[in-house]
């Protein structure tokens, strides 16, 4: 027993515990524009669905009707193809920006960074900045520690729901949705989402921050595949830099052989991934320039010049030149312009009219008493406009074929009109047993749009 | 055992895994093969003919099980578009099942009567003569093929020995001649047309 | 299940998520002496090394909530052998909960047209616009998504009814269904007296007829079919045997059609609609089917 016992070989856990993060807030010119650019996203995110257009919610993606509201124009589930295009244009816009400038996105526009940013703040406020911080998360819980606790988590929680709630408005209308809120009449589906997303948005920007870009975001991990020298990148000066050491103000430094760098650790405690940028470039590093602004600060103090850490490409660390034109900014900014042109040139023609042919599926043919041929078809007719219209339909491509049924008619806005038809036509015309057939229809309005949809018409089986 | 010996052997990791995932299979699968639910056919139950027997066959040789399932699950979107949800007892002839797995064309458990046998004809030569957006690929050799029927008897005789489907005596000496100019297309449909019988007259 | 195979499938997934946990917990930590304190795994490949880092303690964390997760499914569910469950949930007892509730929003809106007569309904632009979808749902495999029919299957649209076209008759075929069957007669009429039935079926149409024939048609007919069709050839609506004196013709007008007719027969059915669309849509069918060739 007791051998066993001197035996015993310690054990490493295979799981790490994350250690909390401190980031200490910076001032400088990109804390800024992160500034910035949170207050501007924010403002979007929380004002948009307030706006009204032609007395209805601006933007509005109404789930159950399948309609997307978005201004002027109403997508429906046709439409399927812009928005595709859309998101195609979102990712070659990421993908065009990081051959640019490497990581901006993660730093100054990611959801994660912004709502992050915005707790931060939140929690500064209440509990103080980042030694603060630390103490107060080191004291025994006491009456103080427990007040600061529960007033962050309680600003956090309003704040998360606000959030869902904003969220949910923009496919619930959201005057209508506060009003429910307030008598507490909502289904439970939107209680269930303005839960779940002020649930996300607490556990993502309060609980999990850093986490969620280390190990859960993809787009960090292929970061490699979109890097090359000469990316903009965030990077420690480590020939300017090294030997780091503390030294006395004014101290002839060099002499002693030490480089620019302190050893502050100030980079450390502004960073929000708490990586030290100085070990060169690492997959964690969002490049939100806080280490920038906060190194050159104490550059400025020690009366060195500013940029020991600063944007810089892996080409100009080396003495080379930078080339912002090559391939594959090139490709990128072209293949983007071109889906953004072809994006806009689809919205433009788009014609606000569906029309769908359905033959009557489980028949065949009918032959007439005078021998036509005659197929049955129900016309969907969509009038995907703001407006009533007017339509009037027509068979191209036989010289003899008749339409049994109504060819003028009136949709209202945003209805579906069916028309059930039987169209015949002469046998001797028809050359094999199943044929195209082509209803064309018109829009008797000022734009005469025109939609032409192709069916089937079937008849008897011809012998070779 | 270390990770690193489990790790680094191939066949002591694939002896490993077939272990663990046996688990499942102990569970969920083995007991089915006792249950009364599960051997036993529902009442209207009745055993292919020859013909569709040979539609059968070459429903499996062109492989439509791997777009059309023949399963309806019990949920109301399923039952309102096909019928009656599909049960165990329908399927203890079946050897082997035809369930299929995914649905790039709708389930066929219950499509027997739907539609005509001509229908049919004009569906498998060229499904797009009648569905215009259909996908499915066009099978017009199914037309000018005949049945192999010399063979029929030995099928129905194996299904009746070494499955207990009750096929008489009869139904194997009459099975040549059951089939006996039919051409696959015949056969096929005449297959998807039994298709559901045993519970057509159920929701 | 037995209690052999309730008992089987207990222990096997209890083993199962014991195991999970024990490999779990097992596999949690590692004897120092086993990790190289390289800082990488010790794997080349074309000289790239892959670091040894830890994965966060809140992975562990979830594979235990999914442990968590697991026995509280088998507490709530099916699962456990013959257990049923604290829910006692079923997939036939959600199917049906789907359809109650289902019905529960529908049928209210059928049922409410019930108290109103069908002549009366008709003129009810909402409800033949609800009987109309019913029809296209249900009986346009048949008759055609414009009820207009196709060969075999009659026009809805139109005044002639093999069965009755007044309110009643009409639900009573929706409801119950029809078999329409007209004997083949090849066995017992020659093919002469066949001709001869064609000519005169054909006089009773108003076509231009060999006289002679028609007239021998005439007496096979009073023998042979004025059983079913009538004497004056008018048809019959308690068998659904079809008007002849008029031109419609369900299935064909030419004579090869109606030849074809009396030596093979015909077996037409209509199958019975009365439980699967139930009291009220049925309701609003016959109300579709008779607005059809009773509005103004």
């Amino acid at each position: 027993m007791s051998k066993a016992k001197a035996e015993r070989i310690p054990v490493k856990d295979l799981y790490a515990k994350a250690e909390k993060i401190y980031p200490r807030q910076v001032h400088g010119f990109f804390s800024r524009l992160r500034i910035l650019t949170v207050f501007l996203l924010l403002g979007i995110y929380y004002i948009v669905p307030w706006l009204t257009w032609d007395d209805r919610q601006a933007i509005l993606l109404d789930l159950p009707a399948r309609k997307f509201h978005l201004f002027g124009i109403t997508f429906w589930p046709q439409d399927f193809v812009y928005l595709t295009l859309l998101l195609v244009i979102c990712a070659v816009g990421l993908f065009l920006f990081t051959a640019f400038a490497g990581r901006l996105w993660c730093g100054y526009a990611c959801p994660q960074t912004v709502w992050t940013q915005t707790f931060i703040w939140i929690e500064e406020f209440v509990e103080g900045n980042r030694n603060a911080r630390i103490r107060l998360d080191k004291k025994p819980w006491g009456p103080e520690k427990l007040l600061k606790k529960t007033a962050k988590h309680t600003l956090w929680i309003l704040f998360a729901l606000f959030t869902g709630y904003t969220f949910v408005g923009y496919f619930s209308p959201i005057r209508e949705l506060w009003d429910g809120i307030l008598a507490f009449s909502l289904g439970p589906w939107e209680w269930f989402w303005i839960g779940l997303y002020s649930l996300a948005t607490y556990g993502n920007a309060g609980r999990l921050r850093e986490q969620v870009c280390l190990y859960m975001c993809p787009y960090a991990r292929f970061q490699s595949a979109m890097f090359d020298k000469d990316t903009l990148i965030i990077s420690y000066d480590e020939e300017r830099g090294e030997e780091r050491g503390k030294r006395k103000r004014n101290a002839d430094y060099k002499a002693d052989g030490l480089g620019d760098c302190i050893d502050c650790k100030q980079c450390v405690h502004v960073c929000p991934t708490g990586i030290d940028i100085r070990d060169g470039l690492q997959y964690e590093c969002i490049a939100c320039a806080a280490c920038i602004d906060v190194c050159d600060d104490v550059m400025d103090q020690m009366g060195y010049d500013k940029g020991l850490i600063k944007y810089t490409t892996e080409h100009s660390e080396k003495g080379k030149s930078t080339h912002i034109l090559r391939p594959r900014t090139f490709l990128y900014t072209s293949l983007f312009m071109g889906l953004i042109a072809t994006f806009f040139f689809l919205i433009a023609t788009r014609t606000p009219l569906d029309v769908n042919v359905i033959r009557d599926r489980n028949n065949l043919f009918n032959e007439t008493f005078s021998g036509e041929i005659q197929n049955t078809y129900q016309l969907k007719v969509l009038n995907m406009s703001q407006v009533a219209n007017d339509y009037e339909l027509k068979i191209n491509g036989y010289q003899t074929s008749q339409i049994d049924g109504p060819t003028k008619f009136t949709i209202d806005a945003g209805g579906v009109l069916t028309l059930p038809l039987r169209v015949s036509i002469d046998a001797d015309e028809l050359e094999k047993r199943s044929n195209d057939i082509y209803f064309e229809i018109t829009t008797l309005n000022d734009s005469q749009d025109t939609y032409i949809a192709k069916g089937k018409f079937l008849g008897p089986k011809k012998e070779k | 055992m270390s990770h690193e010996k489990l790790e680094t052997n191939i066949g002591l990791m694939g002896l490993m895994i077939v272990i663990v995932i046996s688990f499942g299979g102990l569970a969920e699968i083995v007991p089915l093969f006792f249950l009364k639910d599960t051997t036993e056919p529902v009442t209207n139950l009745r055993p292919y003919s020859a013909l569709e027997m040979e539609g059968r066959d070459v429903y499996i040789r062109e492989g439509c099980n791997t777009c059309h399932s023949q399963m309806i699950r019990p949920f109301r979107a399923e039952t309102e578009r096909y019928g009656h949800y599909s049960v165990a007892g329908e399927h203890v002839w079946e050897h082997p099942f035809l369930w299929g797995s995914k649905r790039t064309g709708p389930d066929l458990a219950r499509v027997g009567g739907r539609y005509s046998d001509e229908w049919h004809r004009v569906h498998l030569i060229n499904p797009r003569d009648v569905v215009p957006e259909s996908n499915m690929p066009a099978f017009p050799w199914l037309e000018e093929k005949y049945i192999n029927s010399d063979l029929t008897a030995e099928k129905l005789k194996a299904f009746k020995e070494y499955f207990d489907v009750p096929y008489t005596d009869a139904d194997i000496a009459g099975a040549k001649a059951a089939v006996d100019g039919k051409t696959e297309l015949d056969a096929v449909v005449a297959y998807l047309q039994s298709l559901g019988h045993a519970l057509s007259d159920k929701r | 299940m037995t209690e052999f195979w309730n008992w089987w499938v207990i222990v096997i997934v209890a083993i199962n998520i014991l195991g999970c946990w024990g490999l779990l917990f097992w596999t949690r930590k590692m004897k120092e002496n086993e990790v190289e304190d390289t800082g990488t795994t010790g794997h080349v490949y074309d000289g790239i090394t892959e670091y040894n880092n830890p994965l966060p303690r809140w992975w562990l964390i979830m594979f235990y909530i999914t442990l968590v997760f697991g026995v509280g499914y088998l507490i709530l569910y099916p699962g456990l052998g013959n257990n049923k469950g604290v829910l006692g949930w079923t997939q036939e007892g959600q199917l049906e909960e789907e359809v109650a509730a289902a019905k529960a929003i529908y049928q209210p809106l059928f049922d409410k047209f019930l108290k109103v007569p069908v002549e009366e309904l008709a003129n009810n632009k909402q409800a033949v616009e609800m009987g109309k979808r019913i029809f296209v749902n249900t009986c346009f495999g048949c008759h055609g998504s414009d009820a207009r029919g196709n060969p075999g299957y009659p026009n809805l649209t139109d005044k002639d009814w093999l069965y009755g076209g007044n309110p009643a008759q009409i639900k009573q075929s929706i409801v119950a269904g029809r078999v329409g069957v007209m004997p083949g007669f090849e066995a017992m009429l020659s093919a002469e007296q066949i001709d001869e039935l064609v000519q005169y079926v054909g006089q009773l149409s108003g076509n231009q007829v060999d006289a002679a024939k028609a007239e021998a048609g005439s007496k096979t007919f009073a023998l042979q079919c004025a059983v079913c069709h009538g004497a004056n050839a008018k048809g019959n609506i308690a068998l659904g045997a079809p008007n002849l004196t008029d031109d419609i013709w369900l299935h064909g007008a030419s004579s090869r059609s109606i030849a074809q007719t009396i030596r093979g027969g015909h077996n037409n059915q209509m199958p019975a609609l009365g439980d699967i669309l139930g009291e009220g849509r049925t309701h609003l069918v016959t109300t579709y089917v008779y607005s059809l060739s009773n509005s103004k």
